[in-house]
């Protein structure tokens, strides 16, 4: 008697959340892609395609590999903007020229850590799903701003990555600041020259130099 | 009519039940003095350190003259950072945290690696996630969750009967039941309990004041924290570890290798994750 009784409650339950569950599922309806969403996917399936290319798969490849992936990165990536970002009120200090040469070194470290890192695994099994893009109003000299929200599965676990993507006028869309996990890639390094206030700029510079040697 | 027998049991049970309520009821005093404390530590989390407030206003027009690309953010970055008056203390934590690390827990965790097959890990990691059940919706019932707790609920009762204890999760892949970390941090954090400054404990690694006090209450919501062999609880505690850590090897170098000051970097990230957990 307890035992059907349990059988049946099990089987309630189970019927239910299943109705639960696929009311709340997401809608299978999608709309067309939005032009930042549409930019940012193509960007990185170029980049993914070049890393599950087999023609690159030996040593001696990597190398050319990294350069024609490092040019893929600087399209879609504005790092004069996550230069600005990181620097926060230092960019103030800075001058034209030393802006440039910081850029140069900064998109070089950044690229050096995080392509150093997808060089020694294996992208076969990388999956990337957009969730949503938010469109935000336009800063007030008119650029204009999106939120994109992704999960990326790899070696089987999810981790969030949000892309903040933004267009000035009469150029393209471009990421402007990752955040991973909740975590800001910028905003990790403008708390990090946050209390750099009493050092020149030259001397800054010279510490990703040194680092990207 | 009750026997001799029954008589004993229940006065054991008594005992027994005496003994536990003692056992909780000292560290539940700390927490609720802990609380009151941290509740009144909002001075910490205002106070900007190394002398960062007189700057707030320059900085505020600093970038409203320029580009606000980054919205608000701007204006929230300059009290970003979390306080952190026990610097010294955290960073010689911070540094044997590092060699910790390097030393012992990372060529165990690439030894486990190499010998344990993945579905096995994963399985292992899968079981580790379904026994924290009580936390998670204790969790999201005292922040008014309902429907992360029912999420929950389903989840657990779909993979520990489904899943063969959870080691498989058939409630995230066939039904795609969306489960969040949640603990006694975040929800303190939820209620408006500030962070009080930051804290780097040995072993764990980063925190802050209130997601310690939060651990310590997630501690008896914990399914370790009643095994009863001290051997086997601390086998089972080190196995999750090292099984979490064999999915994650090379993160930490990753983002030591790219930061100018290793320490802020991990500070900075450890407050920007966990004030997301909270918001969302």
């Amino acid at each position: 008697m307890q035992r059907i009784f349990i059988n049946n409650l099990f089987k309630t339950i189970f019927i239910i959340s299943f109705f639960i569950i696929s009311l709340s599922a997401p809608s299978m309806l999608m709309g067309a892609d939005s032009e930042p969403e549409r930019v940012l996917k193509s960007g990185v399936d170029d980049m993914t395609a070049v890393l599950n290319d087999p023609a690159f798969a030996d040593e001696a490849q990597k190398k050319a590999r990294k350069d024609i992936l490092f040019n893929k990165a600087d399209s879609i990536f504005d790092f004069s903007e996550f230069s600005k970002g990181a620097l926060g009120k230092n960019w103030e200090r800075f001058s034209e020229s030393q802006r440039t040469e910081f850029t140069k070194a900064f998109s070089r470290l950044i690229a050096n850590t995080y392509l150093a890192k997808i060089d020694d695994e294996n992208f076969q099994d990388l999956k990337i799903t957009y969730l949503k893009t938010e469109i935000l109003a336009p800063t007030k000299s008119g650029i204009e701003r999106a939120d994109i929200a992704s999960d990326v599965l790899h070696n089987k676990v999810v981790t969030p990555v949000y892309y903040r993507m933004m267009k000035k006028k009469g150029g393209s869309w471009k990421i402007y600041d990752v955040k991973i996990e909740g975590v800001s890639l910028v905003g990790n390094y403008r708390e990090q020259y946050r209390t750099r206030f009493n050092d020149s700029p030259d001397k800054i510079i010279e510490e990703i130099k040194e680092k990207i040697k | 009519m009750i026997s001799k027998q029954e008589v004993y049991f229940n006065s054991e049970a008594a005992y027994l039940n005496n003994y536990r309520y003692k056992a909780i009821k000292l560290p539940l005093v700390i927490i609720m003095i802990l609380l009151i404390i941290t509740s009144g530590t909002d001075a910490f989390s205002e106070e900007q350190p190394e002398g960062q407030s007189a700057d707030n206003n320059t900085q505020n027009e600093l970038y409203s003259e320029q580009d606000d690309l980054y919205g608000d953010e701007y204006v929230k970055t300059a009290e970003q950072s979390v306080a952190d008056p026990l610097y010294w203390f955290n960073y010689a934590m911070f540094s044997f945290n590092d060699k910790l690390y390097f030393w012992l827990l990372k060529p165990v965790a690439q030894g486990y690696k190499f010998i344990t097959p993945a579905e096995l890990r994963s399985g292992l990691k899968n079981f580790f996630h379904n026994a924290l059940f009580p936390v998670r919706f204790v969790n999201t019932i005292l922040q008014g969750k309902g429907e992360r707790a029912l999420a929950e609920t389903e989840s657990f009762i779909i993979n520990t009967v489904g899943g063969g204890l959870g080691f498989a999760t058939p409630a995230q892949y066939v039904f795609g039941i969306e489960t969040y970390n949640e603990d006694l941090g975040q929800t303190l954090g939820r209620y408006s309990v500030k962070e009080g400054f930051y804290l780097v404990l040995p072993v764990m690694g980063s925190s802050t004041l209130r997601d310690s006090i939060g651990s310590v209450g997630d501690f008896f919501l914990s399914p370790t924290t009643y095994i009863e062999s001290a051997e086997l609880a601390a086998g089972v505690t080190a196995l999750d570890r090292i099984n979490s850590v064999s999915f994650r090897i090379g993160d930490y170098e990753t983002l030591k290798s790219a930061a100018l000051d290793p320490y802020v970097a991990l500070r900075d990230a450890y407050i920007q994750m966990r004030r997301k957990q909270v918001n969302e």
